[in-house]
Protein backbone atom coordinates (compact mmCIF):
# COMPACT_ATOMS: atom_id res chain seq x y z
CA UNK A 1 0.00 0.00 0.00
CA UNK A 2 1.46 3.29 -1.12
CA UNK A 3 1.39 6.16 1.75
CA UNK A 4 0.06 9.29 0.72
CA UNK A 5 1.62 12.57 1.53
CA UNK A 6 -0.55 15.07 2.66
CA UNK A 7 1.49 18.41 2.17
CA UNK A 8 -0.08 21.47 3.73
CA UNK A 9 1.13 24.63 1.89
CA UNK A 10 0.26 26.64 5.35
CA UNK A 11 1.81 24.84 7.61
CA UNK A 12 3.86 26.59 9.71
CA UNK A 13 3.17 29.98 8.06
CA UNK A 14 1.61 33.03 9.74
CA UNK A 15 -1.99 33.27 8.35
CA UNK A 16 -4.20 36.25 7.71
CA UNK A 17 -7.86 35.20 7.25
CA UNK A 18 -11.13 37.05 6.87
CA UNK A 19 -14.39 36.17 9.58
CA UNK A 20 -14.88 33.43 6.86
CA UNK A 21 -12.07 31.77 7.90
CA UNK A 22 -10.59 32.15 4.11
CA UNK A 23 -7.08 32.84 4.29
CA UNK A 24 -6.12 36.18 2.69
CA UNK A 25 -2.30 35.72 2.90
CA UNK A 26 0.76 33.63 4.75
CA UNK A 27 3.90 34.43 4.90
CA UNK A 28 6.58 33.32 7.18
CA UNK A 29 7.19 36.57 8.53
CA UNK A 30 4.95 37.84 11.06
CA UNK A 31 5.43 41.20 9.94
CA UNK A 32 4.74 40.70 6.63
CA UNK A 33 1.37 39.51 7.85
CA UNK A 34 0.81 42.44 10.48
CA UNK A 35 1.60 44.90 7.13
CA UNK A 36 -0.72 43.02 4.82
CA UNK A 37 -3.65 43.02 7.86
CA UNK A 38 -3.66 46.49 8.78
CA UNK A 39 -4.63 47.29 4.96
CA UNK A 40 -8.02 45.88 6.50
CA UNK A 41 -10.60 47.07 8.80
CA UNK A 42 -9.81 45.71 12.48
CA UNK A 43 -12.32 43.08 13.23
CA UNK A 44 -12.49 42.09 9.63
CA UNK A 45 -9.57 39.95 9.33
CA UNK A 46 -7.18 38.00 12.21
CA UNK A 47 -3.67 36.40 12.29
CA UNK A 48 -2.95 32.83 13.28
CA UNK A 49 -0.94 29.61 12.78
CA UNK A 50 -2.50 26.36 11.75
CA UNK A 51 -2.61 24.65 15.18
CA UNK A 52 -3.14 20.65 14.21
CA UNK A 53 -4.15 18.29 16.82
CA UNK A 54 -0.99 16.99 18.81
CA UNK A 55 0.54 20.82 18.81
CA UNK A 56 2.08 21.18 22.00
CA UNK A 57 3.81 24.42 22.88
CA UNK A 58 5.74 24.51 26.50
CA UNK B 1 -15.19 42.42 33.72
CA UNK B 2 -15.75 38.43 33.49
CA UNK B 3 -15.21 37.42 30.14
CA UNK B 4 -16.31 34.09 28.14
CA UNK B 5 -14.66 32.69 25.30
CA UNK B 6 -16.04 29.52 23.21
CA UNK B 7 -13.34 28.39 20.75
CA UNK B 8 -15.21 25.51 19.58
CA UNK B 9 -15.32 27.66 16.29
CA UNK B 10 -11.26 27.41 15.75
CA UNK B 11 -11.52 23.32 15.14
CA UNK B 12 -8.30 22.84 17.84
CA UNK B 13 -8.49 21.97 21.55
CA UNK B 14 -5.88 24.39 22.27
CA UNK B 15 -7.55 27.68 24.22
CA UNK B 16 -7.91 30.49 22.04
CA UNK B 17 -7.78 33.84 22.74
CA UNK B 18 -8.41 36.85 20.42
CA UNK B 19 -5.32 39.85 21.24
CA UNK B 20 -3.47 42.76 19.93
CA UNK B 21 -1.11 45.28 20.14
CA UNK B 22 -0.32 49.04 20.06
CA UNK B 23 2.94 50.38 19.33
CA UNK B 24 3.70 53.75 21.28
CA UNK B 25 2.89 55.60 17.69
CA UNK B 26 -1.08 54.08 18.25
CA UNK B 27 -0.53 52.19 15.43
CA UNK B 28 -2.52 48.83 16.33
CA UNK B 29 -1.58 45.24 14.78
CA UNK B 30 -4.47 43.04 13.19
CA UNK B 31 -6.21 41.10 16.05
CA UNK B 32 -4.10 37.35 16.62
CA UNK B 33 -5.88 34.60 17.93
CA UNK B 34 -3.08 33.57 20.55
CA UNK B 35 -2.83 30.86 22.70
CA UNK B 36 -3.57 30.87 26.03
CA UNK B 37 -0.75 29.10 28.12
CA UNK B 38 -0.01 28.32 31.23
CA UNK B 39 2.98 26.64 30.73
CA UNK B 40 4.21 30.22 29.67
CA UNK B 41 5.73 32.45 32.27
CA UNK B 42 4.79 35.25 30.26
CA UNK B 43 3.65 36.93 27.41
CA UNK B 44 5.21 35.60 24.57
CA UNK B 45 5.56 36.59 21.31
CA UNK B 46 7.89 36.74 18.04
CA UNK B 47 11.39 38.53 17.88
CA UNK B 48 10.58 40.65 14.45
CA UNK B 49 7.13 41.56 16.44
CA UNK B 50 8.71 42.67 19.26
CA UNK B 51 10.74 44.50 16.80
CA UNK B 52 8.01 46.39 14.99
CA UNK B 53 6.28 47.17 17.95
CA UNK B 54 8.92 49.36 19.02
CA UNK B 55 10.21 47.14 22.07
CA UNK B 56 13.76 47.75 23.59
CA UNK B 57 14.83 43.80 23.74
CA UNK B 58 17.51 42.37 26.74
CA UNK B 59 18.53 39.27 25.49
CA UNK B 60 17.97 36.71 28.40
CA UNK B 61 21.01 35.42 30.53
CA UNK B 62 20.26 31.72 29.75
CA UNK B 63 17.93 30.36 27.45
CA UNK B 64 14.24 29.83 28.04
CA UNK B 65 13.22 25.96 27.28
CA UNK B 66 10.65 25.01 25.40
CA UNK B 67 8.94 22.04 24.36
CA UNK B 68 11.07 21.47 21.44
CA UNK B 69 14.56 22.31 23.20
CA UNK B 70 15.58 25.58 24.14
CA UNK B 71 15.55 28.39 22.32
CA UNK B 72 17.59 32.27 22.44
CA UNK B 73 15.16 34.76 24.53
CA UNK B 74 14.62 38.34 24.81
CA UNK B 75 12.66 40.08 27.30
CA UNK B 76 11.04 43.90 26.84
CA UNK B 77 8.14 46.18 27.79
CA UNK B 78 5.00 46.24 25.48
CA UNK B 79 3.82 49.46 25.10
CA UNK B 80 -0.05 48.19 24.80
CA UNK B 81 -1.52 44.74 25.05
CA UNK B 82 -5.04 44.14 24.57
CA UNK B 83 -6.83 41.04 25.16
CA UNK B 84 -10.43 40.57 23.86
CA UNK B 85 -12.09 41.99 21.24
CA UNK B 86 -15.28 43.81 19.98
CA UNK B 87 -15.56 46.29 22.59
CA UNK B 88 -15.01 43.57 25.81
CA UNK B 89 -11.35 44.59 25.65
CA UNK B 90 -8.96 44.41 28.45
CA UNK B 91 -5.79 47.45 28.40
CA UNK B 92 -2.35 46.26 29.77
CA UNK B 93 0.12 48.85 29.65
CA UNK B 94 4.13 48.51 29.49
CA UNK B 95 3.08 44.87 29.78
CA UNK B 96 6.43 42.67 30.06
CA UNK B 97 7.00 40.50 26.91
CA UNK B 98 9.41 37.43 26.56
CA UNK B 99 10.82 37.44 22.64
CA UNK B 100 11.77 34.54 20.59
CA UNK B 101 13.22 34.31 17.44
CA UNK B 102 11.04 31.04 16.31
CA UNK B 103 8.33 31.61 18.46
CA UNK B 104 5.62 29.41 17.19
CA UNK B 105 2.48 31.31 18.66
CA UNK B 106 1.58 34.43 20.68
CA UNK B 107 1.64 32.85 23.62
CA UNK B 108 -0.84 34.08 26.94
CA UNK B 109 1.55 33.45 30.05
CA UNK B 110 0.50 33.88 33.72
CA UNK B 111 2.25 37.20 33.40
CA UNK B 112 -0.23 39.43 33.55
CA UNK B 113 -3.09 37.36 32.87
CA UNK B 114 -3.39 34.64 34.81
CA UNK B 115 -2.62 36.84 37.67
CA UNK B 116 -5.04 39.00 37.06
CA UNK B 117 -7.91 36.52 36.29
CA UNK B 118 -9.44 32.92 37.86
CA UNK B 119 -9.32 30.99 34.19
CA UNK B 120 -11.68 28.19 34.00
CA UNK B 121 -11.14 26.00 31.02
CA UNK B 122 -14.08 23.75 30.31
CA UNK B 123 -12.07 21.79 27.15
CA UNK B 124 -15.63 19.67 26.98
CA UNK B 125 -17.02 22.25 25.46
CA UNK B 126 -14.29 24.12 24.27
CA UNK B 127 -14.87 27.69 26.09
CA UNK B 128 -13.33 29.05 28.92
CA UNK B 129 -14.25 32.05 31.74
CA UNK B 130 -11.73 34.73 33.07
CA UNK B 131 -12.72 36.31 36.13
CA UNK B 132 -11.29 38.55 38.03
CA UNK B 133 -9.08 38.11 40.88
CA UNK B 134 -10.46 40.53 43.73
Amino acid sequence: MVEKKIVDKYKDKWLLRNKKNKILYASDSVVDVVEEGRKYPLNEVFIEKKLIPGTCFF
Amino acid sequence: MKFVFNYDKYNCRIPIIPVRFIRSDNESTPIFHAVLDSGADTLTIPKDLAEWLGVKLQPKATPTVTASGSAKAYTGIAPLFILGQGGREVKYQDVEICAMENCPYILVGVSPVFEDYLITINARERKFTLEPIK
